[in-house]
């Protein structure tokens, strides 16, 4: 079987929750690749054109440079943010979806069951791999991403404790 | 002879009394004579009759007697003929048994196939666009006499023009009953024995009196195309279709499966309550989207033109703070400026915190409507016992459908908390570092400059 019919047949099995999930999947590795794509490369353009901006400055200690060092901060902070809080959020919806999938997967049973009475569990499989294939999706989905969103966080509050740094109040 | 006296006495009684005034007793005497020997004459007359009468009967008995013999006769040769015709028939029946050897059981298999072939042909949906027939197949499967070559032969070839009808696909006209009960004459295309179509309808066949009923409940929108697609090609032409392999049972299923909004309304009372907490949710969610982009949008026009402060906008409030008190120490332009900063943030972050607990509070309804719908499963158990699982589908469907509900509800109003989260956040981030750092700068240029 190739790979192509093996994951249309998979995805027939699940239902359309699944759907949901592979585009939330989609979605959310789509950011996670984005973040680290700007940690790699982005980000240190605009420390640097940060640290920059502070060194052409004549003196660092009154409120005025105060004001400017926040100002630079934030504006790195604020870049470094975008997408970041969207990662968590999706992850705790991986496995929603999933339940969402039971729980359609387990109506269908039910519907299989009215119909047929209990007698045909045949009939019934249909509504089951639905209710189970988008849980197991959903949690792997999230459980993967897990580790890279908590590196990823990490990764941010040590770029910003260095940016701190970096600006040095004389 | 003692009843003829007492009758003649009866008789005589009213003379009596009617004579007693009027004549002597000598005449009563005469008379009374006269009567006995009249009375006697009479008696004799009939005892003769009596007689003549018995010998008739004895003749009578004589014929009766020889009649019964006659009878007996006949009996006795018609129960001969009887034994002799019996042994023929034995005879007979031997000699069709010795002749017809196999062929017996050749007729039971050709009543067994015209009896399946019959419940075949009266189901099929063949018998729509042909149903003659239907009297063919149920006069071979109702004869009881032994079948002829002829209806052998229109047998096999009634089944083999079911199967080689079941594999072609062909176009008729016939009247087609919609859910309404009107009737209207329709281009029917057959597609084998699995389906009829006509236009983009799935139409259903009853088998009883032959008639074309469209479905109540039509197929989803693609096997409705791919129907409308088959009517319409040319011939020739190669279309997809979607095919229904249980010939007409799945789609009559269809009929009974709930459509959307009768699966919402099995949810009940929690189910609507959680479409309701839904929709306020994503109301508030809508109006804060649109306020923060606006508020967004002043703020880049505000930052592009720092040198005219537009009120309308938190940077702006922001610089106006500090030009308003720009002659006072910094210590205090800073506390003004924070003050308007904390003000604003108030407002930006306003409906957050209710969005959440809306997205909190959805799934935990759907909890809520399972167990209710649980208590109405329990309920029907403990009235009619687990035989029928049909009486427990109604708490059942209202179990899952609330869960269903309550997670719809909940998942798109967490993914706008976050969004909206991450947008009052960048905005908070805006007003109260970037505009201070800018008005900063802008501040020191002026002092420099002064």
């Amino acid at each position: 079987m190739g790979l192509l019919p093996m994951f249309q047949d998979f995805m027939d099995k699940g239902g359309n929750v699944l759907w949901a999930i592979l585009f939330m999947a989609i979605w959310l590795w789509w950011m996670i690749l984005e973040r680290y794509w700007y940690f790699f490369a982005e980000h240190k353009l605009g420390k640097k054109a940060c640290i920059s901006t502070w060194e052409a400055r004549d003196e660092y200690t009154s409120w005025y440079a105060d004001r400017e060092r926040a100002q630079l901060i934030s504006e790195v902070d604020c870049s470094m943010l975008k997408n970041l809080k969207m990662i968590p959020t999706l992850i705790a919806l991986l496995p929603m979806f999933g339940l969402l999938g039971t729980v359609t997967g387990m109506i269908q049973v039910f519907d299989v069951m009215a119909f047929m009475g209990s007698g045909n569990p045949r009939a019934m499989a249909n509504g089951v791999s639905a209710a189970t294939i988008p849980t197991m999706a959903g949690m792997v989905v999230a459980l993967i991403a897990i580790p890279f969103a908590t590196g990823l966080d990490r990764r941010y509050k040590r770029e910003l404790r260095l940016l701190k740094t970096a600006l040095k109040q004389h | 002879m003692f009843r003829a006296i007492c009758i003649a006495l009866l008789a005589i009684l009213p003379v009596v009394t009617h004579a007693q005034g009027t004549q002597s007793l000598k005449d009563l005497m005469d008379e009374v004579t006269a009567n006995a020997s009249a009375e006697a004459k009479r008696n004799k007359e009939r005892e003769a009759k009596f007689r003549a009468a018995a010998g008739e009967q004895e003749s009578l008995m004589a014929s009766a007697e020889a009649e019964v013999k006659k009878q007996e006769a006949l009996r006795d040769s018609l129960r001969k003929t009887f034994d002799e015709n019996e042994t023929a028939l034995a005879e007979l029946q031997d000699l069709l048994d010795r002749r017809s050897g196999d062929l017996g059981e050749l007729f039971g298999v050709f009543r067994q196939t015209a009896d399946d072939a019959e419940s075949i042909i009266f189901a099929s949906l063949i018998s729509a666009e042909k149903p003659e027939r239907k009297a063919i197949v149920s006069e071979l499967a109702e004869s009881s006499e032994i079948p002829s070559i002829d209806q052998i032969r229109s047998l096999w070839q009634l089944l083999i023009q079911e199967t080689a009808l079941s594999g072609d696909l062909s176009r008729f006209k016939h009247e087609v009953i919609d859910p309404d009960g009107t009737t209207y004459d329709a281009d029917i295309v057959r597609v084998g024995a699995f389906n009829v179509v006509t236009g983009d309808k799935y139409l259903n066949y009853l088998s009883e009196d032959g008639t074309l009923v469209e479905l109540a409940r039509q197929p989803a929108g693609y096997a409705r195309s791919s129907a409308d697609k088959l009517t319409s090609a040319a011939p020739g032409a190669v279309v997809d279709f979607t095919i229904d392999p249980s010939r007409g049972a799945l789609l009559g299923l269809l009929v009974q499966s709930p459509s959307l909004m009768e699966r919402i309304e099995q949810g009940g009372t929690v189910g609507y309550a959680i479409i309701i907490v839904g929709i306020i949710g994503m109301l508030i969610v809508l109006e804060r989207m649109l306020s923060l982009m606006r508020t967004r949008s002043k703020m880049q026009r505000q930052l592009k033109n720092l040198d005219q402060v537009e009120e309308d906008n938190p940077i702006g409030r922001v610089m106006q703070a500090y030009f308003e008190h720009r002659h006072l120490d910094l210590e205090t332009i800073s506390r003004k400026m924070q003050e308007v900063i904390i003000h604003d943030m108030a407002g930006i972050r306003r409906g957050l915190s209710i969005v959440k607990v809306l997205a909190a509070v959805a799934p935990l309804m759907g909890l809520l409507g399972t167990v209710v719908g649980m208590i109405g499963t329990f309920q029907a158990i403990t009235l009619f016992g687990t035989g029928d699982p049909k009486l427990m589908a109604g708490g059942i469907s209202q179990a899952l459908i609330t869960t269903v509900l309550g997670l719809c509800a909940a998942i798109p109003l967490l993914l706008s908390h976050s969004m909206l989260a991450a947008r009052a956040t960048q905005i908070g981030k805006m007003i109260s570092e970037q505009a201070a750092g800018l008005m900063a700068k802008k501040a020191e240029a002026d002092a420099k400059g002064a």
